[in-house]
């Protein structure tokens, strides 16, 4: 297990080092941050003064869509990344001539994500209440701490099949930008969904991850219960993709372990 | 010990090995000689897991890599050819590091490694120096480091002495040679006389295959 830590922990400083490989990227991230703060802000406060949903105002409604789809997204879109980078520097084959499963190299360059993407919330959070005067009730905070811990499954899975994709065909990035920008708004990151044609609330429900979520997390605040409904949607989700993934996953590096080398790499 | 039987690896209509027989006992260091494309590199991806053969199998101490492919790999360390497979950002250390906690093993298995690997000279500073900033000297040191990580009963070397200049290489034939008592060692080289330096049988690729692999697509490899 301390071994497992060592490995997870090494990855993290990674994503640190590429991230931020001077201060100044880190003071221009936090910058960006308050940047971002303040657009939301005035832009709630110029176009939408009104707004009300579930007894949110339109910036807390916009902050808690960003907020909740931090950790998520990083997964879906980061661990692709990291794999690529991976396989382009010679660390993916290295790894994969450990007696290690690929299961759990991918599952390691998942958690390697999340603990930046937590400490990015919390500071997003800390900025918006210093400055803007964004307040998250203390009662929602165990529900929509394991709204995030049930969604991780869900997204480490679908980000894994990206990965599959990756490996097997050597593209799909951008694709996965576009379904994840589609999954964000369909899903009620940045409006209330039932200001969309219907059609596309229809389709709204095909994204249901993201809309399960976004929905459980604006109820848990709310302090209304449906939170946990979602709770259980995320639960049934994990239960179809993990195993998926996993089937997929093997299937890749099978294939590349057939090919003698990544799509990718 | 390493043993393969009618092993063979295709690409498409390119039969690189085909029906190799090989059988290396343990302790033995045995340097795998060939011509340019016959498949030196392609063997011993196939013996580190890396690639799937097409046809037989081969065994790492009594361990298929085809239905047993972790408890092969736990059991062999592999230099590649190419200097490639650290992180860049990292030093020596920290890389050896990683890849021991990886392969579930404490941190003192580096310890072990590296002392195995400290009478290269190369290898202290590759130790904390960034791997983007490491010589190929250091790069080749960590590389082989890594290959000790736990202990492995067998080493897989893909021409370990190839970007090193002379002085450097000589220093590593002398430690392959000599420093690494008990090892079955199978590494590839050009070099005739790296070869009777360093060791105790030397094989011909080409004299291994039960089959001379002469299909028209190796013709066409060497005459594109």
């Amino acid at each position: 297990m301390s071994q497992l830590l060592g490995a997870l922990s090494f990855l993290l400083r990674r994503e640190v080092r590429e991230r931020y490989p001077t201060p100044y990227a880190s003071i221009g991230e936090l910058i960006g941050l308050v940047a971002s703060l303040a657009v939301y802000w005035y832009t709630a406060r110029a176009f939408a003064p009104g707004f009300s949903e579930k007894g949110a105002g339109y910036f807390h409604y916009l902050l808690i869509g960003e907020l909740t789809l931090f950790a998520p997204l990083a997964l879906l879109q980061g661990l692709p990344r990291m794999i690529r980078q991976c396989a382009g520097n010679g660390t993916l084959e290295a790894m994969l001539a450990q007696p290690v499963s690929p299961v759990r190299v991918l599952a390691i360059s998942g958690g390697a994500q999340l603990p930046l993407e937590l400490l990015r919330v919390l500071l997003t959070v800390a900025l918006a209440a210093l400055f803007f005067g964004f307040v998250i009730p203390w009662r929602a905070v165990g529900p929509l701490l394991l709204l995030q811990l049930l969604s991780m499954p869900v997204f480490l899975a679908l980000g894994s099949i990206a990965v599959a994709a990756l490996l097997r065909f050597g593209r799909g990035e951008a694709l996965l930008g576009y379904l994840a920008a589609a999954g964000a708004i369909l899903g009620g990151a940045y409006f209330p969904t039932k200001v969309l044609p219907p059609a596309l609330q229809a389709l709204s429900g095909w994204v249901s991850p993201f809309s399960l979520l976004l929905e459980g997390s604006r109820a848990a605040i709310a302090g209304t219960p449906e939170w946990l409904q979602s709770l259980w949607g995320l639960s049934a989700w994990s239960l179809l993709t993990l195993p998926l993934a996993a089937l997929l996953v093997r299937a890749a590096f099978a294939s590349v372990n057939r090919a003698g080398r990544s799509a990718v790499g | 010990m390493i043993r393969t039987r009618g092993l063979g690896r295709s690409f498409g209509a390119l039969h690189v090995l085909r029906g190799i027989e090989l059988a290396i006992a343990p302790g033995e260091r045995v340097a795998l000689l060939g011509r340019n494309g016959s498949g030196k590199t392609t063997l011993l991806r196939v013996l580190s897991g890396l690639l799937a053969p097409t046809a037989g199998d081969a065994w790492i101490e009594g361990c298929s890599v085809i239905r047993a492919p972790l408890r092969a790999k736990a059991r062999l360390g592999f230099l590649p050819a190419v200097e490639g497979g650290f992180f860049p950002r990292f030093t020596g250390r920290e890389n050896l590091e990683f890849f021991a906690a990886l392969r579930g093993l404490a941190a003192v298995a580096v310890d072990a490694a590296l002392e195995r690997v400290s009478p290269l000279a190369s290898l202290r500073p590759a130790l904390e120096t960034p791997f983007h900033h490491a010589s190929s000297g250091m790069k080749q040191a960590l590389g082989l480091a890594r290959a000790l990580l736990g202990d492995p009963a067998v080493l897989l070397l893909d021409e370990p002495t190839r970007s090193l200049d002379p002085e450097a290489a000589a220093a590593f034939r002398s430690f392959l040679a000599a420093g690494l008592p008990g090892k079955t060692i199978l590494f590839v080289t050009h070099a005739e006389e790296e070869a009777a330096l360093c060791a105790t049988r030397t094989l011909r690729l080409e004299e291994l295959s039960q089959s001379e692999p002469t299909g028209e697509a190796e013709i066409t490899r060497e005459a594109p």
